[in-house]
């Protein structure tokens, strides 16, 4: 078991040390993670939500989805879209077949 | 403030398809280049031909520089998704999350580990246990595509899941739903063989490049003879998914495929406009001034939708006023049903800040399918959640011209590349292909097209599902997180050195070792 690792762990160290473009790619991949990680997600790219417990989330978006204009607003609950009479019909392009082969074209 | 927030969105917007565009830029030569040199080195593996091993090793050397160069720009999208879409990425947590997860398990354990054997381990392991390690990386870097696209799928055709309430996220009810919904499948076939089509035209442009030279001719004429083929067969099957596509855009996302189509007034044999120039915006109101001058072929728009020369196909004016003989909701009326869903939702809200529990129960209620007033609300109402952040029917409509210039560049290209690489193929196998100097010039030249064909593709998928985050369920407007619009601005400009910056270094590395050639052992 050590044996292989080593051998893996050797594998690894040859690789790298003879490589020549790899040196450069390397050079740029390594770049790249500590632009990506070290600056540009600590200081620029904050989660506005990190930090925050599942409810506090839940409740954070609940409010973005939920502007003041339409919450609650009058004659949007299903009591009183009945009490106006204005039940709509569910009538959708997406329930009504179109004209051949339409359905079928979905199916693999 | 609200002027703000819209600038918000729009920077949020710009800097996401901006990072995606770059991105682009390195994904599909990964995913078709992989493929291409693995069948390199099986050629090399069955004759045991030291040509083919030069060979492949020069074509890993290229993938090489792409794929370093590339890695982890998708990081970026990653995280715009929580700094820029906080409220999106909330809302779709649950289904989300499951596939990119996945893509990073098969990233990391396929692609991360066979690459090293791939480039470490010539001479160091067996031929077969080399070729398998190549395999693995290109299939790895595919199957990391297929959720990437499981993801995107879900955006544009969300299935699989129901909202909860309490958590105010969706939440996945079936992964195969997720995973082999009809527009995931015919996503990822479409943009992986199209991939496959972009890295067969750089490998065919490369070998023609050597060719005007005089340099390497064997294996420019070698790669020509087996990329030029693979080419071919993959842009057939990409012509072919892609009209798959627009068959699913019409069932699905009717409006991308009006807009595509700058189609007003919808009608049964639908025609089908090659080449048109579209009016302005203003002067654009039904069929008859939408274009300048035009080029139809009846009926075909009809036949590719729905394969029914006579079938009925929505345009933009139906989808916004409606068709009751058609079964077409109006926008407006969409619009009412999503306010209520909103409402709902809002009233929950206040209920839950009250500690109203018996209101909180009422509108549970409307939320659980297996309730007959819930079944009833979530289709007739719930599926028009996001209308109800919609101010204007118009909102709904797409660019226009965005579109149905992007896709006649995508289709237009798509189909030059399929005459290019028969024509290609043809000629090399006639070993007539080096004395046709200008073909080689059109073929080196075709490079920088695969690339903006490629990316119009995406134009048209992405732009056409505006306005639209979650297809019909949120729009960007609400999916953007309220952050100042400055800070957008920053990263934006911060992103596009860093973009810029690894664009050039790819640019130089590859042109670079492109010039050196294969070496020898």
């Amino acid at each position: 078991m050590m044996k292989a690792l080593r051998n893996v762990f050797r594998f690894y160290i040859d690789g790298f040390r003879e490589m020549t473009l790899g040196r450069t790619l390397w050079a740029i991949i390594l770049i790249k993670l500590f632009v990506l990680f070290a600056i540009l997600k600590l200081f620029f790219m904050p989660d506005p939500l990190a930090g925050q417990s599942s409810d506090e989330r839940s409740s954070h978006v609940l409010r973005e989805l939920t502007p003041a204009a339409s919450a609650a607003r009058p004659g949007t609950t299903p009591e009183t879209r009945q009490a106006v009479g204005s039940e709509p019909q569910p009538t959708d392009v997406r329930s009504t077949p179109q004209p051949t082969g339409s359905s079928q074209n979905l199916k693999h | 403030m609200i002027t703000d927030y819209l600038s918000t969105v729009d920077w949020s917007r710009a800097q996401f398809a901006m990072t995606a565009i770059y991105h682009w830029l390195f994904v599909p030569l990964t995913l078709g280049l992989g493929v291409l040199v693995a069948l390199m080195e099986t050629l090399y593996v069955r004759t045991g031909d030291e040509f083919w091993r030069r060979t492949t090793k020069f074509w890993m050397r290229l993938f090489g520089v792409n794929f370093a160069i590339g890695v982890a720009t998708g990081l970026i999208l990653e995280f715009e998704f929580g700094t820029n879409w906080s409220n999106y990425s909330h809302f779709v947590g649950d289904i989300f999350g499951a596939p990119l997860a996945i893509e990073g398990i098969f990233a990391f354990f396929l692609e991360a580990t066979f690459v090293a054997v791939m480039f470490f381990g010539w001479n160091k392991v067996s031929r077969g246990f080399h070729l398998t390690a190549t395999w693995l990386t290109a299939i790895g870097a595919n199957l990391s595509a297929w959720w990437i696209l499981v993801a995107n799928a879900w955006m544009q055709h969300p299935v699989g899941c129901d909202f909860n309430l309490e958590t105010v996220r969706n939440e996945m009810t079936s992964f195969s739903e997720v995973a082999l919904s009809p527009v995931a499948v015919n996503k990822f076939f479409h943009t992986v063989t199209s991939s496959f089509t972009l890295a067969a035209l750089f490998v065919v442009g490369v070998s023609a490049w050597y060719l005007l030279r005089g340099r390497e001719k064997r294996m420019a004429s070698k790669s020509i003879a087996l990329a030029s083929a693979f080419g071919f067969i993959f842009a057939l099957l990409t012509a072919y998914t892609g009209d798959r596509s627009g068959a699913i855009a019409a069932q699905t996302q009717p409006m991308k495929l009006a807009a595509m189509e700058a189609l007003y007034d919808g009608g049964e044999g639908a025609p089908l406009t090659v080449v048109g120039v579209l009016r302005p915006e203003a002067e654009r109101s039904s069929n008859d001034d939408a274009f300048h001058f035009k080029i139809d072929i009846p009926k075909l728009l009809s036949v590719m939708s729905f394969r029914d020369a006579g079938a009925y196909v929505p345009g933009i004016n139906d989808l916004l006023a409606g068709n009751a003989e058609r079964g077409i909701l109006s926008a407006e009326e969409k619009m009412r049903r999503g306010r209520v869903a909103v409402g709902e939702l809002a009233r929950y809200r206040e209920a839950r800040n009250t500690g109203d529990t018996a209101t909180m129960e009422a509108v549970k209620r409307l939320f659980d399918r297996s309730t007959p007033e819930g079944e009833a609300f979530l289709r007739d109402y719930f599926a028009y959640f996001g209308y109800g952040y919609i101010d204007r029917p118009e909102q709904l409509v797409p660019n226009v011209p965005l579109l149905f210039y992007s896709f006649r560049v995508m289709v237009g290209a798509g189909c030059f590349f399929i005459l290019l690489l028969a024509v290609v193929w043809w000629l090399n196998r006639r070993d007539r292909l080096a004395s046709k100097r200008w073909l080689l010039r059109v073929a080196v030249w075709t490079i920088p097209l695969a690339y903006l064909a490629s990316q119009a593709g995406w134009a048209v998928a992405e732009v056409g599902r505006q306005p639209w985050a979650i297809q019909e369920m949120m729009p960007v407007s609400i999916a953007a997180s309220k952050i100042p619009s400055g800070s957008v601005t920053t990263t934006f400009f911060l992103f596009l050195a860093l973009f810029t910056a690894l664009l050039i270094a790819e640019l130089s590395i590859l042109f670079r070792q492109i010039a050196l050639g294969p070496k020898n052992d």
